[in-house]
């Protein structure tokens, strides 16, 4: 235990020599507060018409302007943080665990049930991404429970892959070959051995691809297959202000602007995380 | 090489089929019953259950996906609900308008993304990298929705330099020159993101291979740069470079998708939009079921080129390790 | 790679966008008149007038097809747009209004150059009503069952000479003809009988001022001008119809000169494009309505105070200027805007929320109550739906919106509301005022009809049934307007909300477009600068 708790120390350490990896988490906590505090922070309620339709930034009272809907746009993408954020993660989060479990089994227990799990992951694999999940979205009715769903199955082949080939590795490596002679069973195996040896790179491609989901997910949104209006999400902000880009596009811009940060901290944070828990570049 | 191709085409047998089996139950997660819309208003049981028999939803659902297989195998894709015409003449035309955006994309991703990693690689840590890496990370992460619409706020409302929709003029338009004219802005759009991973994994693999030994040794003999560059690096970094930019057409497959409905592009992409607008469950199988097809035939031409380009590869499937 | 591998590569490429490109190219346009490009918001169905619904589509079947009559679409200022010989070049009406004797216009040829008679005639009615025609088409018959449930016999009487006897006298029926779901319009039997009933509704061949040339759907409908129509020719050369279902898309695309005509601009965005150059037109008098249907099944709903009550609660003038932008006015009446019978500014009650509540009270519900309303996922109608739901709830009603997808909700509409849910809502409406009757008759109900809210009132049934019987419009008008004053102002069976003028962007270079009391418009009188 005391030796996992100075590797952590150590990574933090070289985490933390990181500025854009660092700046990134400050800025991705500040992110998380505001969404978690937006009922009390938010100057405005988020559907409410409180300002001129399309007000610029800086007219009374809004400070980032209004939108089509004369709703204030500040307030709204406090509050449609909580939806990025529950896009970009709960996905991740969901297929990662998902993908855990199926992807220690097939790489452990090997065999047929591998080859099953293994086809199955290359036929999901068979669908680009963003294609699989719009289509899923699609033919479902739209909601954020639909867009978690189809994000999800779309992103699973992904972990899977990574988790089954990790095992495979680990399994064939002579500490854990000593442990299964020395009478060790399979489930402490995968819970002594394998399980901490597949938590970095696991951690690390779930960070990156948190940012990445988070776009997906507003992707849908924008299409009218996720989020529906008049709740407020990033994506459908950039679809609802497209029909006044000439003449505001403010409100195409602010939410746009906000995607692609968060997004970028999250994969500076998963570079980061790499640099920090790779030892070889650790060094450096 | 023909061994390996010949191997990789048996393992994609079942996966075909798996993707067959996914794009068909697709069908039955639709709510809605079209043949309400489809017989009318007036339309009495008798005429919606003739409806009914005739797109064969009457049937068990495993007798209707062997059916459905194997008018698929003789390349009848159904007919289209909203449109009542055969998907296969709905679907093609407008994959081949895909391919030409997504194609040309995927060219202009890799050489924009090849010249700035090596542009950035060249000189490390300087301030022209930073700037280059800068502006690849931030468009390498903008939603390719919105990117499209800035640009075309740009180029098309506030310049009016370029077409704002569609591919060709449609009062009367054409050529190769007018298609060109309206591929510009789709093609900015959809090429951003993978040219900035391209350009990402340029530079790190080139930096990789010049901090090795060989090119040190390389180097402290006074061989020029951009000889080095070229003559070791460039060709040592390019299996992994291959296998992202193989990567990056599927991702392109996708991002396509958002480019053709900003653009009116009428490309698989659009179709597929406005399918799933009007519940048009054998068009969207059908345009599914080609855009999986085209993704993996791409995975194995890239599996095929990197077996080329690594004998490694073409060895270990050789020993039979899958 | 080497050298010559990549060059051969790149080669290859270019060979392979070059066959792509010539294979995208499309014909030149030089012939005189132009071409027309209309950004629609979305798909239309297939083209057979007789299984044809929906009102983009309408367009396209009335620039190609044409029926007996057609409406008269050339004066924008007509409260109600009057027929006017087509097929038919002149028809007769018996004394009881009971038999209608069509002389058939002399060389009218469709566009596959067969010629028009009275047996062509008799040969397409036998296709949407007679079931024991060998070329009888059971959709077309189901589509068109609202207007052949009036007829009883189709006789040819002479080479250019077809009777067509009704089952009882209904002055509107005529007209009927020319609404909306289901036109009977002559389409060429040589065509049909050639390409069978699937083909034909993607390749149609009519007699209209425009002929279909070419369809590549969600992307065009290109139809071009009919040299040998029998009347004017159309001014413009080509017409085409372009799917821009994106919003953003179709207003890019005016703006880039690439359209044409868009409808359903942003309402924010019109001031802006007058402007800039553009036209935009509305429609005062477009017959449609949006309307929300109460259930007569839901005990709540039975009580005429409630239903009174939300019609005072609901703040129409919000929607129309606040939301609309002064594009809709508000409405209270079931008469359709675009027909003779229609009341300007009908209005029993007015905007009262402190009234309601206190009606609301004395129905027994001091603290408010829970409602169920149905609404479709269908552009932009959930923005006026929840104006309404704030208005509700200021008086204490909470409107829960169950949004349904389109398709899913019109199956759901047609069955009629059952007893839980308390309201549902549609936007629609025809040309004449028989629309009125299909909403509310008693025989109206489902799956007879669209009367979904089970509304009932034998006395406006007697009204409606002598309004058909009239032959001065004026009489059935105020007939209509009676029962009109009982549906609304008595029982408050509906609550109606506004009329949507449906603004048109038009590019300057467009002229005489007009903007008719009607759903459609007439493409042959447009001409460009």
């Amino acid at each position: 235990m005391r030796f996992h708790l100075r590797i952590l120390k150590l990574a933090w350490y070289a985490y933390a020599k990181d500025n854009a990896a660092l700046g990134a988490l400050i800025f991705l906590a500040i992110i998380v507060l505001i969404s978690l505090l937006a009922p009390l922070i938010s100057p405005y309620d988020p559907a409410a018409a409180v300002a001129d339709i399309a007000a610029q930034p800086g007219s009374e009272g809004v400070i980032l302007g209004a939108d089509v809907d004369g709703r204030d746009i500040l307030s709204r993408l406090f509050w449609g943080g909580r939806i990025a954020l529950l896009v970009g993660i709960a996905p991740t989060v969901a297929a990662t665990l998902f993908s855990l479990v199926l992807g220690l089994a097939a790489g452990y227990i090997g065999g047929w049930f591998d080859q099953i799990v293994m086809r199955i992951v290359d036929v999901v694999f068979a669908f680009p991404l963003v294609l699989l999940a719009i289509v899923i979205a699609g033919v479902l009715e739209p909601g954020v429970w639909t867009v978690i769903l189809a994000i999800s199955i779309a992103l699973m082949p992904y972990i899977a892959r990574l988790v089954r080939t990790t095992t495979m590795n680990v399994k064939q490596q002579p500490y854990v070959e000593a442990a299964r002679a020395g009478g060790a069973g399979g489930l402490a195996i995968v819970l002594r051995y394998i399980l901490p040896n597949m938590i970095p790179p696991v951690l690390i491609f779930a960070t990156t691809l948190i940012g990445l989901m988070m776009v997906v997910g507003s992707g849908l949104s924008f299409l009218g297959l996720g989020i529906q209006p008049p709740d407020a999400d990033w994506g459908i902000m950039v679809a609802e202000g497209r029909g006044v880009l000439r003449k505001a596009p403010h409100i195409t811009i602010f939410p746009g602007v906000v995607i692609v940060l968060v997004a970028l901290s999250f994969n500076f944070i998963g570079d980061g995380l790499r640099d920090a828990l790779d030892p070889r570049r650790r060094s450096r | 090489m023909l061994r390996f191709i010949a191997g990789r085409l048996v393992l994609t047998i079942p996966v075909l089929f798996g993707v067959s089996v996914i794009v068909f139950l697709l069908a039955h997660l639709a709510p809605g019953d079209v043949t309400t819309i489809l017989a009318g208003p007036f339309a009495t049981e008798v005429v919606k259950e003739k409806l009914r028999i005739s797109f064969g939803l009457d049937q068990a659902l495993p007798v209707q996906y062997i059916k459905w297989l194997g008018h698929i195998l003789q390349g009848d894709f159904g007919t289209s609900i909203a449109n009542r015409r055969d998907v296969a003449d709905l679907v093609f035309p407008k994959f081949v308008n895909t391919a030409i955006l997504a194609l040309s994309s995927a060219l202009l991703a890799y050489i924009i993304g090849f010249f700035a990693g090596i542009f950035a690689a060249a000189r490390p840590y300087s301030f022209s990298d930073r700037i280059v890496m800068g502006v690849t990370l931030m468009l390498g992460n903008a939603p390719p929705y919105w990117l499209g619409l800035l640009i075309v706020l740009l180029i098309s409302l506030n310049w009016r330099l370029l077409p704002a929709t569609g591919m060709t003029n449609i009062m009367g338009g054409g050529g190769a020159w007018d298609v060109f004219l309206h591929l510009i802005q789709p093609m900015l759009t959809t090429a951003a993101a993978p040219a900035c991973i391209v350009a990402r994994i340029v530079r790190a693999s080139m930096l990789e291979i010049l901090s090795q030994n060989y090119v040190r040794v390389a180097r402290a003999k006074g061989i020029r740069r951009s000889l080095i560059l070229r003559r070791h690096a460039l060709r040592n970094a390019l299996p992994p470079i291959v296998t992202i930019c193989g990567l990056q057409l599927g991702y392109l497959l996708g991002g396509v998708l958002f480019v053709e409905v900003i653009f009116a592009w009428p490309g698989i992409g659009n179709q597929l939009w406005q399918a799933i607008q009007a519940r048009d469950i054998p068009t969207i199988q059908g345009a599914t079921l080609v855009i999986a097809l085209a993704f993996v035939v791409v995975n194995l031409a890239v599996d095929a080129i990197n077996a080329y380009l690594d004998p490694k590869i073409r060895a270990s499937e050789r020993a039979g390790a899958s | 790679m080497s050298k010559l591998k990549f060059k051969r590569l790149l080669g290859a490429v270019a060979i392979a966008g070059s066959l792509a490109f010539a294979g995208g190219a499309a014909t030149e346009v030089k012939a005189e008149g132009g071409t027309f490009v209309w950004g629609m918001s979305s798909e239309m169905s297939i083209l057979d007038p007789h299984v044809a619904c929906g009102w983009l589509t309408t367009n396209a079947i009335h620039s190609i097809f044409e029926g007996l009559v057609m409406l008269d679409l050339s004066d924008p200022d007509a409260k109600s747009a009057p027929l006017k010989p087509a097929i038919a070049k002149s028809w007769e009406v018996n004394e009881d209004g009971t038999v209608y004797t069509f002389a058939i216009r002399e060389n009218v040829r469709f566009h596959d150059g067969t010629a028009v008679d009275a047996d062509v005639v008799k040969w397409n009615y036998d296709r949407f009503m007679d079931s024991g025609a060998e070329h009888a088409f059971d959709q077309a018959q189901a589509y068109l069952g609202y207007y052949t449930r009036w007829i009883k016999s189709v006789e040819v009487t002479g080479p250019m000479s077809v009777k067509i006897t009704l089952n009882e006298t209904n002055y509107e029926w005529l007209q009927m003809g020319v609404v909306a779901c289901g036109m009977p319009m002559i389409a060429s039997p040589t065509a049909i009988q050639e390409m069978g009933n699937e083909q034909f509704a993607l390749t149609p061949v009519g007699t209209g001022p425009f002929k279909f040339i070419e369809r590549e759907q969600n992307i065009k409908l290109v139809m071009d001008r009919n040299e040998d129509y029998w009347g004017e020719n159309a001014k413009i050369e080509r017409l085409i119809f372009q799917p821009l279902p994106d919003q953003a898309t179709r207003l890019n695309a005016i703006r880039a000169g690439e359209v044409s005509m868009i409808m359903e601009a942003p309402w924010e965005e019109l001031e802006n494009l007058k402007n800039e150059g553009f036209t935009v037109t509305i429609n005062e008098n477009i017959p449609s309505i949006w309307l929300l249907f109460f259930n007569h099944k839901n005990p709540i709903m039975q009580d005429v105070r409630v239903r009174k009550a939300i019609n005072m609660a609901i703040d129409r003038d919000a929607i129309a200027d606040g939301i609309l932008k002064g594009t809709g006015r508000p409405e209270m009446g079931m008469l359709s805007p675009g027909t003779y019978a229609y009341k300007p500014g009908y209005a029993p009650v007015k905007y009262d929320p402190e009234g309601a509540k206190a009606l609301l009270a004395e129905a027994g519900y001091p603290d408010g109550l829970d409602l169920d309303f149905d609404i479709y996922e269908y552009g932009y109608n959930e923005v006026w739906e929840k104006s309404i739901q704030r208005d509700l709830k200021k008086v204490g009603v909470n409107a829960k919106l169950n949004k349904i997808e389109w398709i899913t909700y019109m199956g759901k509409f047609l069955k009629g509301m059952p007893e839980e849910l308390h309201m549902n809502e549609i936007g629609w409406g025809w040309t004449i005022p028989f629309w009125t009757q299909v909403m509310t008759r008693c025989d109206y109900h489902p799956p007879n009809g669209f009367n979904v809210g089970w509304y009932c009132n034998p006395e406006v049934d007697k009204l409606f049934d002598e309004a058909v019987k009239q032959k001065d419009k004026a009489k059935a008008a105020a007939l209509y307007q009676q029962a009109n004053d009982i549906i609304i102002g008595q029982d408050f069976g509906y609550a109606v909300k506004f009329t949507y003028k449906n603004p048109l962007v038009l590019s300057p270079s467009v002229k005489h477009f007009v903007n008719p009391p009607a759903n459609w418009y007439d493409f042959s009188i447009i001409e460009l600068e």
